[in-house]
């Protein structure tokens, strides 16, 4: 399966954030999600939880990043969500 | 009487509570020796503080946040640190033959030193960051990261194997300065520790602040992002300010920054650093915060609510925790615009419930026994501890 659009996640994350437009025009694929972004724990839980909604129950943000490694933590991108939403992870 | 060896980091949060407990300890008639930054220790613990020097820089803050935060703070501080002190607390050791060493949590040096000599030691938990392992759950790694930490702390030192304790949590004695209304999950707290809560102490007074600014006729707001998180919280200060600009008719602001850092601000904000946190509380009506445990514990022991933006650490475990006991909200730093903080801000000051759980939960907080219980504990360990004691220096 194809990584999800990254427009799709680009506004999952919006939404949680609760940012604007302008924000999420300057989310790239390679924006990490930790260290550019600062979403936080909370944050955190709520994408895991619309991305559930979204593509399905074998998506689990929540249990991906806590098979991370410390250094993978730091790196997640923008594009690795796109991608474990698309069953690639 | 028993000889106690204070050991922290040069943190201001971290080293308050400390200064706390040793004024208790000194006025029941016990020996207290701070091994650390003459300079940085100096102004904190006061004149009579004794202390054995150990230069070291103040810490300036870290430029990281979130998960690489946690890598710096241990990678570029707390193991650092540890290199660099070891050798000064055993000379403090040797020369004032303490009966218990109390130390941070985050101050490794401490208990690496402590199992050298054969000293007994005791763990204060000045931040919320490690006392219940919160990554333990959620990033169980990060959590494995943090032990190999310590192993390497531990070898770096010269010693042998593993240490045969999580470096920090003494199997003594942890005292706890952080109430359980704030904890993420108190069952997670080690055995032996002693949740004292709020360890707070007298603060110089600021014969300079302009109290008769306060308008009586107005509620008033203290804004403070902590000492070390100026330029992390750069982005938010305009937004607040936006925040709070409409509101002159029934407010007024106090916000916590360098003078000159701030332009343009309406008649109503003050901007000031340092201010006198504890005398300005009792005419506070809401605090913002980054939530450090300090303002968070001083804020809820004089009844305030808290809007709380947590920028890293512990913060968000604080900010959590003061929504979810109802005695304030947390919000984004990064993405809480000024609409949504002032209506965050009016919610506060307009609902009587968040006081009320403010002043509730602030009761319960000082139930701990504060400095106080934490020295009782501490002198009771101490002499536990006497016979049995021997050096190997």
């Amino acid at each position: 399966m194809a990584a999800a659009p990254h427009q799709e996640i680009v506004e999952l994350l919006r939404q949680v954030t609760g940012e604007d437009e302008t924000w999420a025009a300057g989310v790239t694929p390679s924006t990490r999600v930790d260290t550019d972004l600062f979403i936080d724990s909370l944050e955190l839980v709520a994408l895991s939880e619309a991305m559930r909604q979204r593509y399905g129950d074998r998506v689990d943000l929540a249990a991906h990043v806590a098979g991370l490694e410390l250094p993978e933590l730091i790196e997640l991108t923008v594009a690795d969500l796109a991608e474990l939403a698309g069953g690639n992870s | 009487m028993s000889r106690f060896l204070f050991l922290s980091l040069p943190l201001t949060g971290h080293v308050n509570p400390m200064v706390a407990v040793a004024k208790v300890l000194l006025a029941r008639g016990h020996e207290v020796l701070w091994a650390g930054s003459e300079s940085f220790l100096r102004p904190l613990a006061g004149p009579a503080a004794v202390i054995h020097p150990i230069p070291l820089r103040a810490h300036r803050g870290q430029a990281e946040r979130g998960i690489d935060a946690t890598r710096s703070r241990w990678e570029g501080y707390i193991l650092p640190h540890a290199k660099y002190t070891r050798k000064g607390v055993e000379a403090a050791v040797e020369a004032f033959r303490p009966d218990l060493l109390v130390v941070d949590q985050h101050a490794i040096a401490g208990p690496i030193v402590a199992h050298r000599l054969g000293l007994p030691w005791a763990t204060v938990a000045t931040t919320a960051m490690e006392l219940t392992r919160p990554f333990a759950r959620g990033l169980p790694k990060v959590e494995d990261w943090i032990q190999q930490q310590m192993r390497t702390a531990w070898s770096a030192a010269g010693l042998d194997g593993t240490p045969p304790w999580d470096l920090r949590f003494s199997p003594d004695l942890v005292i706890s300065f952080i109430g359980e209304d704030l904890l993420d999950d108190p069952s997670q707290l080690p055995p032996n520790t002693v949740v004292v809560g709020p360890s707070l102490a007298e603060r110089a007074p600021d014969p300079d602040f302009p109290f008769d600014w306060l308008d009586p006729a107005r509620q008033h707001v203290l804004i403070t992002m902590g000492t070390l998180n100026m330029d992390q919280a750069a982005h938010f200060y305009p937004r607040i300010l936006q925040a709070v600009e409409p509101l002159g008719d029934r407010l007024q602001a106090v916000v916590v920054a360098p003078q000159g850092t701030i332009t343009g601000e309406p008649g109503h904000v003050l901007v000031r650093r340092p201010v006198p946190v504890l005398d300005l509380l009792p005419h506070m009506d809401a605090v913002v915060s980054h939530g450090g445990l300090n303002t968070v514990s001083e804020s809820l022991v004089h009844g305030v609510p808290l809007l709380v933006t947590p920028i890293k650490g512990d913060q968000a475990l604080m900010a959590s925790a003061v929504a979810r006991v109802g005695a304030g909200l947390r919000v984004s730093i990064d993405h809480s615009r000024p609409v949504a903080l002032r209506t965050a801000l009016l919610d506060l000051l307009d609902d009587p419930r968040y006081a009320e759980a403010a002043r509730a939960t602030g009761k319960r907080l000082l139930a701990g026994g504060g400095a106080d219980a934490a020295a009782t504990a501490l002198i009771q360990l101490a002499s536990a501890g006497i016979s049995s004691q021997t050096y190997d220096v």
